[in-house]
């Protein structure tokens, strides 16, 4: 029994057809997803007492939240500590006023869902910024990312 | 010479303090609010507040917020004879678990909204709550949803000549407390208890 004979044409024709493959492939195969900037909106307001004192308690949540992956909210034990947290997230939240005035930070997030759960507070009866935006910053790649502004109130 | 060294170092420190105290920013007797505003602002018609909170401080006595466009406005507080004049436009307060507006000026003071939404979103506590003035009236407004088993749409709990005309005071666990009068135009319905107005006058 004999096999055909491949000729120098066809082998060269074969490796056309298996490099056309090959970059079909490799341009079919998803992109990551670059991780987006937050879109941030007031969810409502919430009224507390401590030590005396009463606070409006502004609420937030990161409409795309879910873009987030899992691994930017996990303990960072090798990242800086905050505070006396030596597992504190990856990535770090700050709120800040529409001039850049800082107003809290979450440090220990855990996890991209909890993002729906931002908040700053003031003193009842102090008018809060008009507006306000959170930056997330990836510890890790030293990458920020910059929401939108949004209200104070509804 | 002494006298006059003394004399040049007095008008120095006077020159100085002078130019060190800041000018104490003046009231405008109109303000503006915006749903683009900023409470950093001088509540100016180009230059507008986002609050009525914000606007207040800004706004002299006797003097007018108004909104320049719709936009949810926040709850406030008001210690004077103010106006807060909506019409048109579409003035909002969402007062979830608090007070839409509170009134707790000088027994001289009047205080007149108008054109307003004031919604409880079912947990407000009250709507419009009354302490002291000579004289509240609210005019072309909606009180709503302000659904707590305390929570009232207008309560009026000291001094003062609450009337309302063309207004709204809707699906609230209580619609009226204290003495209300009617100037006409008027709906009172869909509360768990409307109460009702102490006096009808003719509208205004």
């Amino acid at each position: 029994m004999t096999l055909p004979q491949a000729n120098g044409r066809s082998i060269a024709a074969a490796r056309l057809v298996a490099l056309a493959l090959g970059v079909l492939l490799i341009s079919a195969a998803p992109a990551a997803a670059a991780t987006p900037n937050p879109i941030l909106y007031m969810t409502g307001t919430e009224y507390y007492s401590t030590g005396g004192k009463s606070f409006v308690r502004y609420q937030y949540d990161v409409l795309n939240k879910d873009q987030y992956p899992a691994a930017m909210f996990a303990p960072a034990p090798s990242l800086p500590p905050c505070g006396s947290n030596a597992n504190s997230s990856r990535a770090w939240v700050d709120v800040f006023d529409s001039r850049g005035k800082r107003l809290y930070g979450f440090c220990a997030l855990e996890s991209p869902n909890n993002l729906g759960s931002i908040w700053f507070s003031e003193e009842e009866g102090t008018v809060p910024p008009s507006y306000v935006y959170i930056e997330i910053n990836d510890r890790q790649t030293n990458t920020k990312y910059k929401s939108n502004l949004a209200d104070t109130t509804m | 010479m002494n006298i006059l060294k003394n004399a040049a170092l007095v008008a120095t420190a006077v020159v100085a303090t002078a130019g060190l105290s800041a000018p104490a920013a003046a009231q405008a007797t109109r303000t503006w609010v915006s749903g683009v505003g900023d409470d950093a602002n001088p509540c100016s018609r180009t230059a507008p507040c986002k609050t009525f909170a914000g606007a207040i401080s800004k706004t002299a006595v006797n003097g007018e917020i108004n909104c320049l466009d719709p936009g949810g406005f926040g709850s406030v507080t008001i210690t004077k004879s103010l106006a807060i004049v909506c019409d048109g436009v579409g003035g909002g307060i969402l007062a979830s678990l608090t007070n839409g507006v509170v009134v707790n000026a000088g027994d001289k003071d009047k205080v007149l909204l108008s054109g307003i939404d004031i919604h409880g979103g079912g947990n407000g506590k009250n709507g419009v709550r009354v302490l002291k003035a000579e004289s509240v009236v609210i005019r072309n407004s909606v009180i709503q949803a302000f659904s707590t088993p305390s929570s009232r749409g207008i309560s009026v709990e000291g001094p003062a000549a609450v009337t309302v005309s063309g207004s709204a005071i809707v699906n609230n666990t209580t619609g009226l407390s204290g003495q209300v009068v009617s100037a006409g135009n008027n709906l009172l319905a869909g509360n768990g208890s409307d109460g009702q107005f102490a006096s009808t006058k003719a509208p205004q």
